[in-house]
């Protein structure tokens, strides 16, 4: 067992913008080719190793394990997170698990972490995958585990935790920034300011190679199958589409009172 | 424009209004083949491909795939007279160091080729010559002395389907050139081996804290005293994580630690690298601008000389003995691969600029006895001109000088570059070529 233990949820996601969807379900195609781990994801790493970084230098045994649902393929993306300098990975991967909306995939998640051989001090998610942009995983994840959560946290301050056992999270909020102090265990979703994600050495590519990366399905964490995937999805994908740029720009000139004139009239027109 | 030829590139995509039927059935063949890039890699992406190909342009991936001469496959050049050359890579060669020519216009021109040897080793000063040399090759370099290139013709080649770019922190520059002696034999796919000295990771370290424009470069550990940049280009991941541990195994070797290194396999980490990378030279540049304020005669001085292999460690050792002995600022960079490397003197008054002339012009001297060349992929331009008549002597500055004047009678092209003015003058006033 570690002094202290972070779980950091990652997320495969296609590498470019050109998203392929699937005609009948609506969701999006994940064939795995050149999928990346999602920026946001790749910050909140970066967060738990930086942790990592800190209490090892006050003396602690610190553990990171990443978490992820997935198909196959997303293995050698946590063997990446592990050559950064994860210590583990567990993979979710089962045809049960494909079209979960947020809700069957926090289910999927929790079932997860619930399996791990330890339990968490800190959860760790960015704050929102760049092809869905629900923003919802983290405090879903959250809720389910009946802890706090501070979202678009931008900064950590690890500096008081061993003598207050908190961290000092600064993240957005609608007045701009604050501060807050969190006890263990919590949850948390990064924002990408929160730090780049470090390169692997040759060392941990070496090592990630070696790694055990735990490979579950539905059942090996005893998931209820009616709870995952597109059966345990209240969200229903009615259509996907591109939406229509039909906007026109139309120049205003003359004197500032003929321009306030024209622009006037453009107004009553679209009342 | 090289950025655009890459966007191009990476799309597929090609305006073709107005091509003619062979070159849209070329560019079918084009959208059929794999990705092509065109391999070389100046720094500045905002490079006209007629410079590049006007100073042989290079790059850090020049240790494997050359500078621009053997990827320019044709060329149009405009003489100083307005009548026109059309080469052919492999079409017309040099009888000896004697080249005949004929023009659009169906005129014959006679050169007489200079008769120096060039060094064994990356070399972009003065005309490149050699015995029964390709035509085309004695107009890529020449610094635009000889003619004007209107139109060119570049070869694409297949793109790596892996790259990977590895950079290896050592404690101490005594480790990294080493390192790199020994992993030069040992990797096969190596694109690229680059390096940056102290003060060079010193000037990233201080950005870093002092301009958010920089904030995000990687930040180095504090025992990261130099760094050696291997990008491996490769044609499935096996062979590049094969070669990876070979490098990792000389790292050891040579002292370093595999732990100490940063590996780039994806595109956002292999952006951070170039960002890294081209960061240096861009802060260098930022910092010369700020002693401009004070100071508006001193410029950035920066050296672009090589030497064969085996002088590395040697020309390292002259740079860092004459530097401490001047106490002049510097920063170090560029092609280690290629043992060359841009050691550039950061000027802090006119009297560290004028110190930093003489320091190179010896340089000069002391890389030309190794066997080296005083303008490895810049050429020597206006500023270091004279730097050539030190590495090939004054006859072969009066010959280099004949065959511009044979090309160009009234010595119009380029003034000033490979040649001083004073002499192509007495030339002409001699009655020319």
């Amino acid at each position: 067992m570690s002094d202290f233990h972070m779980v950091v949820c990652v997320k495969a996601v296609p590498g470019s913008t050109e998203v392929k969807m699937d005609p009948k379900t609506n969701t999006i195609v994940r064939d795995g080719k050149q999928a990346v781990i999602n920026p946001f994801d790749a910050s909140a790493l970066e967060c738990a190793l930086a942790l990592k970084d800190d209490f090892i230098g006050f003396g602690m045994d610190v553990r990171v394990t990443v978490v992820s649902m997935g198909i196959p393929a997303t293995e050698s993306l946590l063997r990446d997170c592990i050559a950064r300098g994860a210590d583990d990975a567990l993979l979710l991967t089962d045809r049960a698990f494909a079209g979960a909306d947020t809700l069957a995939t926090t289910y999927a998640l929790k079932c997860g972490i619930e399996a791990l051989d330890e339990d968490f001090d800190l959860l760790i998610c960015g704050k929102m995958a760049v092809d869905g942009d629900t923003a919802q995983i983290g405090p879903e994840l959250a809720g389910a585990f009946e802890i706090p959560c501070v979202t678009d946290v931008s900064c950590v301050q690890s500096a008081g935790f061993t003598t207050c056992g908190s961290l000092a999270l600064v993240h957005g909020c609608d007045a701009g920034e604050e501060t807050v102090y969190l006890e263990m265990p919590c949850a948390m979703t990064t924002a990408k300011e929160i730090g780049q994600l470090r390169m692997p050495s040759i060392a941990g590519i070496r090592a990630a190679e070696e790694a055990d990366v735990r490979v579950v399905n539905a059942a090996d964490v005893n998931a209820d199958p009616a709870r995952c995937g597109l059966a345990g999805s209240p969200t229903q994908i009615v259509r996907s589409f591109v939406p229509d740029r039909d906007q026109t720009c139309e120049a205003v000139d003359g004197t500032a009172s003929e321009q306030a004139a024209k622009l006037a009239k453009i107004i009553e027109g679209m009342a | 424009m090289l950025s655009e030829l890459r966007k191009q590139l990476s799309k597929k995509v090609l305006p073709t209004a107005g091509w003619d039927q062979a070159s849209l059935e070329a560019y079918e063949e084009f959208q059929e083949v794999p990705e092509q890039f065109f391999p070389t890699d100046p720094t500045e992406t905002s490079a006209c491909l007629g410079g590049m190909a006007a100073c042989n342009a290079s790059g850090a991936r020049s240790y494997a795939y050359g500078p621009m001469r053997p990827h320019i496959t044709g060329l149009h050049v405009a003489l100083a007279d307005g009548d026109l050359l059309e080469l052919q890579r492999g079409e017309a060669f040099a009888q000896g160091r004697h080249l005949s020519l004929v023009t659009a216009a169906g005129r014959t021109l006679e050169l007489d080729l200079p008769g120096y040897t060039m060094p064994k080793t990356k070399n972009a000063s003065g005309y490149f010559v050699a015995d029964d040399m390709d035509a085309i090759d004695l107009f890529i370099g020449a610094c635009g002395t000889i003619g004007v290139i209107t139109e060119l013709e570049i070869a694409l080649q297949a793109a790596p389907a892996v790259v990977w770019g590895v950079s290896c922190f050592f404690d101490s520059e005594d480790k990294a050139v080493p390192f790199t002696d020994s992993v030069r034999p040992v990797l096969s796919h190596a694109a690229a081996i680059e390096y940056f000295d102290a003060g060079a990771l010193d000037i990233l370290r201080r950005q870093r804290e002092q301009s958010t424009a920089f904030a995000s470069l990687p930040a180095l550990d504090k025992d990261a005293k130099v760094c050696v940049y291997v990008e491996l280009d490769c044609d499935d991941e096996a062979q590049t994580t094969q070669e990876l541990y070979h490098l990792g195994w000389v790292l050891e070797l040579a002292g370093g630690s595999d732990d100490a290194t940063w590996v780039a396999r994806t595109e956002v980490d292999r952006e951070c690298q170039r960002f890294f990378r081209h960061a240096v030279p861009e802060s260098v540049n930022m910092l010369i601008d700020e002693r401009r304020r004070t100071d508006p005669t001193i410029t950035k001085l920066g050296s672009d000389m090589s030497v064969p292999n085996a002088r590395l460690a040697d020309v390292i050792a002259l740079y860092r003995r004459t530097l401490a002995e001047s106490g002049l600022e510097s920063a170090a960079w560029g092609h280690i691969g290629n043992n060359h490397l841009h050691v550039n003197i950061l000027p802090r008054d006119a009297q560290d600029y004028r110190r930093g002339g003489e320091l190179f012009a010896q340089w000069a001297s002391e890389v030309t006895a190794m066997g080296g060349a005083v303008s490895a992929e810049h050429g020597v331009g206006k500023i270091k001109a004279g730097f050539l008549e030190t590495m090939y002597g004054h006859e072969a500055m009066v010959e280099s000088a004949r065959l511009k004047l044979q090309l160009d009678p009234a010595g119009q092209l380029g003034r000033g570059n490979l040649f001083s003015e004073k002499l192509l003058d007495e030339l002409v006033q001699k009655g020319g070529a």
